[in-house]
């Protein structure tokens, strides 16, 4: 069961990795990335960085 | 054989001898030992009044030893403090003659031998000497004084009128049986082996009361008696076999071989135990029906701490003695071993072996008789000291009893509660066993080794998985780019790369970025977008590197987007650095199809679990197990 299991999640593309998804992402993206707001934008401000 | 025959020089009557080699036979009809002198026959004494007769064989039973017939010609019968035995004298069908001991219903086959080496006399044989002959290994068990009580049938030199007769017997770890005689001035050695009832396929038995060997039941007579101090009646139903019986009423022990029941002692018992099992139950233990005729209770005085068991004597007319113990709720089926198992060391720990297999030394004790009831075949009486040293092998166990006169080596095999119900055929439900009885099987015996090749199995199936999916996989690289950022406050860091087509199956994709960073730090906001559903991934990465105290991060970093369908992607990436630091150049690289090692990681781990736990349990059984013998940790100072 475990082998079947293992096989079916590589096969899925299972991982233990999350990210976020995000839907609907305009295609003027593309061409104004800047309009994008990541979420995880502004790490360095709040974070401080080294 | 030849058959030869002569009168009887006292009452004429025809003697017919079976084996021409006898020296020495009865008359059947006056009961005169004759010696043969050719077919002249000597009148040299009269048999004597034999003892009851209670050995299943007779004059004329016939039997197989290693696959030669055999047949009982002749007897000499012995007495000694501790009971009787005859030695029966056999013909094999070579013509070959041998003995059969029947003592207390053990059997030994053995056959005169010129001794390998000069024979000690008789007051310098002891118990616990060694000899070594023709690579066996013997050690000597008993020296009895035993007295002749008389002869019968025909027998291959004269013997008759002996006073008492000193016999050492021997015995050697894989049941071979010796006996050094010293009827004769020149002591004569005899050697053999121990057998069983069953191996012998004896046939023209004694008929005891219509039932043989092979019925359902021995048919084991009771002699109805009193007892010779209350008027109790007792019951005696191995008669001829027990030396000792135990008034139930009045705790009066008894001789049993005196027709009057002389009291041999008297004991004080707070209360009487009921047996378990009561006496006179029959029961089936390895096909054979055996009655209980005695019990006791004995106990041990270890670390100052009583412990006590009970002992139940089984009977069966042709198959002798047997014991059932109880302590706990946990029970044995103890058989003594005509043998004397070799002296070894098993790691640290003392053992023996015997009949090929290793026992180790559990626990060493002082045991004492505090009750008994019932018959015996030895003067059983309360207040009885000897020591015992049990030896191990799951699920059996190896007993030594230590007694001035004797070392009894005796041979047990775990049983349940319900197995001694089953066979008894007893009312209602057996005590429940606690705790964890020296031999008892481990529950889960076998259970660890068999989950670890099943695991090993199984683990092997993992990575020929994961090997066939790393070559199966078909990890692509889809995208590959160098870029550089130099940071510039208020500038727009954002921009989007090209795209790229992720092909085949859902399946993980794996964003990896290379910097040159030198003791700085830069944070990647990323997304990975399908250009036609808009369906996005939103991750960030920090990556640092400093130099100094052993060094501190890395230049590069991945992660994995899982299940990423296939179609069109860009990804959109955004970096951020310090607003004084250097600029930095660094590498997208994007791949598909890549396998999660962490998947097996975890079958990995998944699979360790049940052998894990298994072996655990049953460590743990060891180790409460052990917890009661000598070897213990508990008191150190108490530690043998």
């Amino acid at each position: 069961m475990v082998l079947a299991f293992v096989g079916f999640a590589q096969y899925e593309g299972w991982s233990l990795a999350r990210v976020n998804e995000v839907k609907n992402i305009p295609r003027t993206v593309r061409d104004n990335p800047g309009a994008y707001r990541s979420h995880y934008g502004g790490y360095y401000r709040y974070m401080g960085g080294k | 054989m030849s058959q030869p025959a002569a009168n009887c020089p006292n009452c004429g009557a025809v003697v017919q001898f079976r084996w021409s080699g006898a020296v020495q036979t009865t008359c059947e009809y006056c009961r005169s030992i004759l010696v043969r002198r050719d077919l002249n026959l000597e009148k040299v004494g009269e048999v004597g009044d034999l003892q009851r007769e209670v050995s299943p064989i007779q004059i004329g039973t016939e039997g197989i030893f290693h696959n030669k017939a055999f047949q009982v010609l002749g007897r000499i019968l012995y007495e000694y403090e501790g009971g009787g035995w005859n030695e029966w004298h056999v013909v094999f069908s070579d013509g070959v003659s041998g003995w059969l001991s029947d003592a207390q219903l053990e059997y030994n086959v053995s056959f005169l031998t010129t001794p390998p080496e000069v024979l000690p006399p008789a007051d310098q044989i002891a118990r616990a000497r060694l000899f070594s002959w023709g690579g066996v290994h013997y050690e000597v068990t008993s020296v009895t004084r035993a007295r002749y009580r008389g002869v019968a049938g025909e027998l291959p030199f004269e013997y008759w009128d002996k006073k008492d007769v000193v016999f050492a017997d021997l015995r050697s770890a894989n049941a071979r049986f010796g006996t050094i005689d010293y009827s004769e001035a020149a002591p004569l050695l005899y050697l053999g082996e121990a057998v069983e009832f069953d191996e012998l396929r004896l046939k023209n038995l004694r008929d005891f009361d219509g039932a043989g060997p092979a019925g359902s039941s021995p048919k084991v007579t009771v002699s109805g008696l009193n007892c010779s101090h209350c008027g109790a009646p007792l019951a005696l139903r191995a008669a001829g076999h027990s030396l000792s019986v135990v008034c139930g009423q009045c705790h009066s022990v008894l001789d049993a071989t005196d027709p009057n029941l002389q009291v041999l002692e008297k004991f004080e018992a707070k209360q009487a135990i009921k047996p378990v099992i009561p006496l006179g139950t029959r029961g089936k233990l390895e096909g054979a029906e055996y009655e209980v005729i005695g019990f006791q209770v004995r106990c041990t005085d270890v670390d100052d701490m009583p412990d006590s068991w009970d002992e139940y004597l089984l009977f069966n007319r042709y198959r002798g003695f047997r014991y059932l113990t109880l302590y706990n709720g946990h029970w044995n089926y103890v058989k003594t071993v005509p043998a004397s198992p070799e002296r070894i060391q098993v790691g640290k720990k003392p053992g023996v072996t015997l009949m090929g297999h290793t026992y180790v030394l559990f626990d060493t004790a002082l045991s004492t008789t505090t009750y008994v009831r019932g018959e015996f075949p030895w003067r059983a009486h309360v207040g009885e000291k000897n020591g015992i040293k049990d030896f191990i092998a799951v699920p059996r166990i190896l007993s030594c009893e230590i007694t001035e006169q004797e070392t009894v080596w005796s041979l047990g095999e775990y049983m349940t509660g319900a197995q001694v119900w089953q066979a008894f055929q007893l009312p209602g439900r057996p005590t429940a066993a606690q705790g964890i009885f020296a031999n008892q099987p481990a529950p889960f015996a076998g259970q660890a080794s068999s989950m670890w090749r099943v695991c090993m199995n199984l683990l092997a199936a993992v990575i020929l998985l994961a090997i066939i999916v790393y070559l199966v996989a078909g990890q692509k690289n889809v995208f590959h780019h160098q870029y550089s950022y130099a940071p510039r406050a208020g500038a727009e860091a954002s921009f989007v790369t090209d795209s790229f087509e992720v092909k085949g199956h859902p399946s993980n994709v794996e964003i990896s970025i290379h910097t040159d960073l030198h003791n700085n730090w830069a944070y990647f906001n990323l997304a990975l977008i399908n250009e036609s559903t808009g369906h996005g991934y939103d991750f960030g990465r920090e990556i640092s590197y400093y130099t100094g105290d052993g060094g501190e991060g890395s230049r590069n970093d991945s992660v994995i987007v899982p299940s990423v369908v296939p179609g069109r992607y860009y990804l959109r990436v955004e970096p951020e650095m310090a607003n004084n630091a250097p600029s930095m150049i660094y590498t997208l690289e994007i791949a598909s199809n890549v396998p999660s090692a962490a998947l097996f990681w975890i079958a990995a781990a998944l699979l360790l679990i049940p052998p894990v736990l298994a072996t655990w349990r049953a460590a743990s059984f060891e180790g409460r197990r052990w917890s009661q013998s000598d070897f213990s940790h508990r008191d150190d100072s108490d530690s043998k």
